[in-house]
């Protein structure tokens, strides 16, 4: 599997200066608007909708799994599931809100799937992914920093790599929703279908868990 | 205030989602309690860090199959013309009154996505004669409607068959009727209608065959056989050398046609 960083950077950029640009309900309309073609079976607006979400869907996928072949394969399960439920879709959260909640079930699935299978499995950083001569650690390497901020030591990634992929499921995906993808309490409640309490325990807990085990290291 | 009441709410705190209250009660404690202090920049810098990390970029491999994949489903749900394979189409069928299937004359209307379409260029009509059996295969057209051929190039083009069976005007208003029915499923597989079609290109349905025709579908049908000016269903009978008055069978009927085997020009 080959990783075309600086593409999809540049995407990544023009996507979030897009957004930045863009007034609230501008987005609304665009996402009902979107909503409705899709609704109606529309081709090009299928397009539209894996241009507009897939990188996010991905990005979450391989968080949580931490495997790029699953995370592809489970993003497309996403957006299959995604076709076949639009039509019960009510629009009540964000569509990106509700595509990570299928997401989050889709990677659930999996992690009990994978727990059964193999009890143990450990991620080298260095270790090339597929046929490239990528390295994991190339692949999550900083993004969408503006040069003049400061830069992540190796080390420094490593270690919360680690300590991330040590943490409890329910503890991991809580971070990795409001930390790392940046959704709100309120959206991610909605990705995890739990109550806003429990999401605002499971932050504590989970960066009070990560810090403990970065203090260890 | 104890320094173990306050660490589950410095989550919140950092995040900025305590309450007006909370947060000053909190902005006390802190500057005077060196140990949550430390807590709190600790957190501070840990979420700094996880924000970081960097988020992988999806291979333009996966976006590509899954892209393939939903189209292959919104094709199966409702054929579509832009699945790669099977292409849904609406041709329309178009014979002189009381001759047989077999020696009518056959117009197909489809529309290929461009994506297939390759070098084409947008809207253009593709046509194949092969004696009397004549298919038209519309791009999709740009988005005035506009077609590259004109009504004049296309009647002279077809001038051999033009007679029996009127040519229709490839800008007009039964290919846009067409082309709109490709993109809302017609609720019947098949719609037949008799016309008469006259000498300035205009027609009138004389006759619905089938009783069960949606009532609508024959409005718009009817609506679209009265288009005038440069819009006219057909040529003018002048262009095709016909009579005044040409009785034609008019048939709509979705079938699915891969896109591969669609005629060349
Ligand atoms: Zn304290």
């Amino acid at each position: 599997m080959v990783f075309t960083r600086s593409m999809t950077l540049d995407d990544e950029e023009f996507r979030s200066a897009a957004a930045a640009a863009q007034p609230l309900s501008a987005r609304t309309t665009y996402e009902s608007e979107l909503l409705e073609k899709l609704k109606a079976n529309d081709a090009d607006a299928f397009d539209r909708f894996v241009d507009s979400y897939s990188g996010d869907v991905f990005s979450l996928l391989y968080r949580l799994t931490e495997n790029a072949d699953d995370a592809a394969e489970l993003t497309q399960e996403t957006f299959l599931n995604a076709y076949r439920s639009i039509g019960r879709f009510r629009g009540d959260s964000g569509l990106k809100t509700w595509l990570f909640r299928i997401a989050v079930n889709e990677s659930r699935n999996r992690f009990r799937w994978w727990k059964r299978r193999r009890r143990e499995r450990t991620i080298s950083l260095d270790a090339t992914i597929g046929d490239s001569e990528m390295t994991l650690s190339d692949v999550i390497a900083d993004r969408g920093i503006s040069p003049e901020e400061e830069v992540l030591s190796r080390e420094r990634r490593a270690a919360l790599h680690a300590a991330l992929l040590d943490l409890p499921i329910a503890f991991r995906e809580a971070v990795i929703l409001v930390d790392i993808e940046g959704l709100s309490y309120e959206e991610s409640a909605i990705a995890l279908d739990i109550g806003i309490g429990t999401v605002k325990s499971r932050i504590s807990r989970g960066r009070e868990e990560l810090r403990r085990r970065l203090k260890a290291f | 205030m104890k320094c173990s009441d306050l660490k589950s709410k410095i989550s919140l705190y950092i995040d900025g989602i305590l309450s007006d209250g909370e947060s000053r009660s909190l902005d006390d404690h802190l500057s005077a309690c060196p140990l949550c202090r430390e807590h709190v920049n600790d957190e501070r810098q840990l979420r700094r860090d996880l924000g970081k990390l960097g988020r992988p970029s999806i291979p333009p491999a996966v976006v590509g199959s899954i892209k393939f994949a939903l189209r292959e489903k919104v094709s199966e749900g409702r054929p579509s013309i832009f699945s790669t394979t099977v292409s849904d189409w609406i041709p329309m069928r178009l014979m002189p009154l009381g001759v047989g299937i077999a020696t009518s004359l056959v117009i197909g209307v489809s529309f290929l996505s461009m994506m297939f379409a390759g070098a084409r260029s947008a809207g253009e009509i593709i046509s194949s004669d092969r004696g009397r059996d004549t298919r038209i295969m519309l791009a999709p057209g740009n988005s005035d409607g506009a077609n590259d051929i004109s009504p004049t190039e296309y009647a002279r083009s077809r001038m051999s068959v033009a007679g029996e069976s009127p040519s229709i005007n490839p800008n007009g208003a039964i290919v846009a009727l067409t082309r709109s029915l490709v993109g809302s499923r017609m609720r019947e597989d098949e719609v037949v209608v008799v016309a008469n079609v006259l000498s300035n290109g205009l027609a009138r349905v004389t006759e619905v065959v089938g009783g069960d025709t949606d009532p609508k579908t024959v409005a718009d049908l009817e609506r679209a056989l009265q288009t005038d000016g440069s819009n006219t269903p057909f040529v003018p009978a002048v262009m095709d050398n016909r009579g005044e008055n040409v009785r034609v069978v008019l048939k709509f009927k979705t079938v699915n046609v891969s896109t591969r085997t669609a005629p060349k020009r």
